[in-house]
């Protein structure tokens, strides 16, 4: 006999993706919308084999699906820089919240804490007033996470490993470039589209840690309903980023070492651009708000044909990789490694082939076994 | 042999080293639905061949399919602990309900979590190790191959006994 409640609970997992019935139903395969209309309203039995296709179609966890929950997860709200509209909204931050939980799930399978709060410096809305002060803050996160004086190289593995920072690289398309949250539960992460260039990334990285520093400190669902407050937090998280990834002097003692009789000639100001992991863009605004060249040449510059197609000859051997998240790929093989999740679920949340889990293996240089353990003496 | 292939991968791996179609000769192979619907590919060589499973083996009797009703699957799910039941891929939950439903099965897997299910379902003798099920067929690997180390006995029992070692912890946790 059909359950109703399971009914009931794939009716909510297809509403809450903002899917149609006849949306739904041709992502699902079935020949019409029929067959789903009956199936949620409790008289066609779903067939256990359709069960890991609805979990996947709606972005939710099987085993919820399944059992259903006693209590009903915290919401999660996202930070967008540009947030997507309507129902796609909807669809794309189910499928990142269902990414955000089985990275939660690889954590707590390791019995691995992320309390955010333990792991970084409280930050007052009096702390940010003024950009000497967010000078002075990225200093100070720079100085705290031993980011060194190219920061950049080493900062997404600094927030993985150190403030462990989800960071999920998701295909947002047209829905900008970025988004980040603090759940009371899943912890931190941060929302990156996997389309950007590495040196977007790296700037995009440092941004939105930004609002992870202030995340209580600024009320996200303000920043969303007051377009002039939003608009201040990002110019503010924006100046965060340059000063965090382009430090004072170390930039000024590159641009020393590049400038003969004041002038630099374009080509260094790619080739500074590209050693600190930054755009360009990024770079001449930085100097610009240190006072190295006017605002306004800063900006002619960002837009100059000649400088765009140096940077563009100068970076064409950047890398075309997909980006990752090592942290979260490393811990789900120590999940594989230890017996603590399947071969079904570990390709299921790596998005692989099962008959490809070896391969990615090897082209990373890990093993699923664990080898023998050395003996390590008390000192 | 009435031999229940639990999930997937010992589909694929079967298929990989080309014991597959002896096995089949051998026993009678069953395998659930969503199990049936995982496997895509295999490896052989390094080249991923495509498999239509179904077309194949199920199609033509090879491997009998077998489906859980869901409340079969959430009576079994209700015997693990929870972090146990996000741990294991759909085709394994219905793999393990319809085992306890089918008591005259053989198990054969070599996926260390799904092994260490098997003590929270009172499975244990139930399920035989890749190696040993080769070793009672009669098969082995062709000269230059070695037996993968997850496909052996002590891979197997080590798996078995760290699930064990999680039932009784278990049951200490709930009975305090």
């Amino acid at each position: 006999m059909p359950s109703n409640d399971l009914a009931d609970r794939l009716k909510k997992a297809r509403e809450s993706v903002g899917l149609t019935l006849g949306e739904a139903a041709t992502r699902l395969g079935f020949a019409n919308y029929q067959t789903l209309s009956n199936i949620e309203k409790g008289e066609r039995d779903v067939k256990a084999s359709e069960l890991a296709l609805f979990a996947r179609t709606y972005f939710c966890n099987l085993n919820t699906l399944i059992m259903g929950n006693d209590q009903p997860p915290s919401a999660m709200h996202l930070l967008w820089r540009r947030a997507p509209t309507g129902e796609k909204r909807k669809e794309i931050e189910a499928y990142i919240k269902n990414r955000f939980e089985q990275y939660r799930l690889i954590e707590r399978l390791l019995e691995i804490d992320t309390d955010i709060n333990a792991r970084l410096i409280t930050v007052k809305p009096t702390d940010i007033r003024t950009n000497i002060q967010i000078d002075s803050l990225a200093s100070k996160i720079g100085n705290m996470l031993n980011l060194g004086s190219r920061p950049a190289p080493s900062l997404q593995r600094v927030m993985e490993q150190s403030l462990q920072i989800k960071i999920l690289f998701v295909e947002l398309s047209d829905f900008g470039s970025a988004a980040s949250t603090v759940h009371p539960e899943l912890g931190a992460a941060i929302i990156v589209n996997n389309e950007e260039a590495p040196w977007r990334i790296n700037f995009t990285l440092a941004h939105e840690l930004f609002h992870i520093i202030t995340w209580d400190t600024l009320s996200s669902a303000e920043m969303e309903n007051n377009e002039q407050f939003f608009s201040e937090i990002e110019r503010k998280a924006d100046r965060f980023a340059s000063a965090l990834l382009l430090p004072e002097a170390e930039i000024r003692q590159e641009l020393a070492k590049r400038v003969i009789e004041q002038k630099l000639p374009y080509s260094d100001i790619v080739d500074v651009a590209r050693e600190f992991g930054v755009s360009t863009s990024a770079l001449l605004y930085r100097m610009a708000n240190l006072r190295l060249m006017p605002w306004e040449k800063a900006n002619d510059l960002s837009r100059n044909d000649e400088l765009a197609m140096i940077d563009r000859r100068i970076r064409k051997d950047a890398t075309n990789e997909a980006p990752v998240s090592e942290r979260f790929i490393l811990l789900s093989v120590k999940c594989l490694r230890k017996g603590l999740i399947s071969h079904g679920k570990f390709a299921e949340i790596l998005g692989i082939d099962r008959a490809d889990i070896d391969e990615l293996l090897e082209s990373r240089g890990l093993t699923e076994m664990e080898g023998e353990s050395l003996e390590i003496m008390a000192s | 042999m009435r031999l229940w292939l639990l999930d997937a991968d010992v589909v694929i791996k079967f298929l990989e080293i080309d014991v597959f179609d002896k096995l089949a000769e051998l026993h009678v192979l069953h395998a659930a639905s969503s199990v049936i619907a995982e496997v895509q590919y295999y490896r052989r060589s390094d080249k991923k061949i495509p498999i239509n499973f179904r077309q194949q083996y199920i199609n033509t009797g090879a491997v009998i399919e077998s489906t859980a009703a869901i409340e079969e699957i959430q009576s079994v799910l209700k015997w693990l602990p929870p972090l146990k039941r996000e741990a294991i891929h759909a085709g394994e939950m219905e793999s393990l309900a319809i085992l306890v439903r089918e008591e005259a099965l053989t198990l054969c897997t070599f996926d260390a979590a799904a092994i260490r299910t098997l003590p929270f379902l009172g499975m244990t003798e139930r399920a035989i190790s890749a190696e040993q099920l080769l070793n009672v067929s009669g098969l082995t690997l062709a000269s230059g191959h070695k037996l993968d180390v997850r496909l052996s006995e002590s891979y197997f029992r080590s798996n078995l006994d760290e699930g064990g070692k999680d039932f009784i912890y278990s049951i200490g946790i709930n009975n305090k």
